[in-house]
């Protein structure tokens, strides 16, 4: 089989611009990239309340709308998901039926059950979030129990396979992201664990949603490959 | 035996940086990766990245960086070709393939090749890169303690296109 694939700057150019895409209902993102892009992955990221589970219901709820046949995974890693929210994305039980929800218990349970998605030829997705990605602060106190290296190893496998997944099944992936406050950034425990994995993230990951709110309006800050495309506020479910 | 040459350039020593690149000894660039990648590929070096340029790249790969860099570089056009890595996991596979030791055969005379900051070369790997060394520029973008015995320059880019 052969192992090395190798593009003209042409292919690689034309392959990013045939990837298809899906609308969002976000002006800023479906003008400039065309939506959610298919094959790649994209990270909503942002401090704790200013609604980047919303922003991610919101996303859910106009592709719903837009009538369309889809099966939408969704990690519910920090339990952010309340039923009442997601009935106000879903407009009736079939809406419902097409989002198959999954709460793994730890960070080393959704890494596996990742690698079985991989394998599994017959798994289709048309969308997968996983919020978060690497959990909340606390439990990146998990990795006080693994030496250091084979923690990074694991959490560099896991953004591997999710980039892998996306490539090869032409599935967006839309990973959530917590940003330290400023009080957590003073945790000598828990800033180094989480600039690593926002380290990682910049290296594998090229869309990024920066989600900010202030007085109680939201925004979105969009950028592509560490460019920023622009700015702008948006209504948490229109 | 580790052997490590580092040198200081400011920019009217850069042509010292050009007669490296000329001699072809591997080159390691450190810090700033976007900035490095900006560095490369601006015009005064444009000449001597010798023509089919191969970029082996695990991690995203910049495209608009490279859009940019292609308008003031029009040759980059029909020079430059990418190997992406999707799985971080295939990086040592594919290093280690005869595939990728046989690139040398296949008309490139320019590699760039990032390698993930944890990795560790084995002695076939080092060997390969030296054998590649003989023919083909090699530019890493990677730690230098990753290579104990291959005679390397390191350049070291911070700021905006200073090189230190």
């Amino acid at each position: 089989m052969k192992l090395l694939k190798i593009f003209s700057l042409k292919e690689m150019i034309d392959q990013w611009n045939n990837l298809q895409r899906i609308p969002i209902g976000i002006p800023i993102v479906d003008e400039s990239l065309g939506g959610i892009i298919k094959g790649c992955m994209h990270v909503v990221n942002g401090e704790p309340g200013v609604g980047k589970t919303w922003f991610c219901l919101r996303i859910i709820k106009y592709i719903l709308n837009c009538n369309r046949e889809v099966q939408i995974l969704y990690i519910d890693f920090n339990s952010h998901l309340r039923i009442s929210n997601i009935l106000k994305v879903c407009n009736s039980s079939q809406d419902l039926e097409k989002i198959v929800f999954f709460k793994p218990n730890s960070l080393l349970e959704q890494i596996i059950f990742f690698k079985n998605l991989l394998d599994n030829p017959n798994s289709s997705y048309d969308l997968v979030i996983l919020d978060a990605v690497f959990g909340s602060p606390l439990e990146s106190l998990e990795v006080l129990k693994y030496k250091k290296q084979i923690w990074k190893r694991r959490i560099i496998d896991h953004l591997s396979d999710l980039r892998e997944l996306a490539d090869k099944k032409q599935i967006p992936i839309i990973i959530v992201n917590h940003l330290l406050t400023l009080d957590e950034k003073s945790s000598f425990l828990i800033t180094p664990i989480r600039q690593l994995e926002q380290d990682f993230l910049e290296e594998f990951v090229p869309i990024n949603f920066l989600i900010n709110k202030k007085e109680n309006k939201h925004f979105l800050k969009l950028s592509f490959c560490h460019h920023t495309i622009g700015e702008t506020e948006f209504e948490i479910i229109p | 035996m580790i052997r490590k040459i580092r040198k200081k350039y400011d920019l009217a020593g850069s042509i010292n940086l050009i007669s490296d690149l000329i001699t072809k000894k591997p080159i390691v660039f450190l810090g700033d990766y976007l900035k490095g990648i900006q560095l490369l590929f601006s015009r005064q070096y444009q000449t001597l990245l010798e023509p089919r340029i191969l970029w082996v790249e695990y991690r995203v790969i910049p495209i608009i960086d490279i859009m940019k860099i292609v308008p003031m570089n029009p040759l980059l056009n029909k020079q430059l070709f990418f190997l992406p890595i999707i799985n971080i996991n295939l990086v040592e596979e594919i290093l280690k393939s005869d595939e990728f030791f046989l690139l040398k055969n296949h008309g490139f005379s320019t590699l760039i090749i990032n390698i993930p900051s944890d990795f560790t070369l084995s002695n076939d790997i080092e060997f390969r890169f030296k054998e590649l060394a003989k023919n083909i520029q090699l530019v890493f973008f990677t730690k230098t303690s990753l290579f104990p015995s291959i005679l390397i320059k390191e350049i070291r880019v911070e700021g905006s296109y200073e090189i230190t």
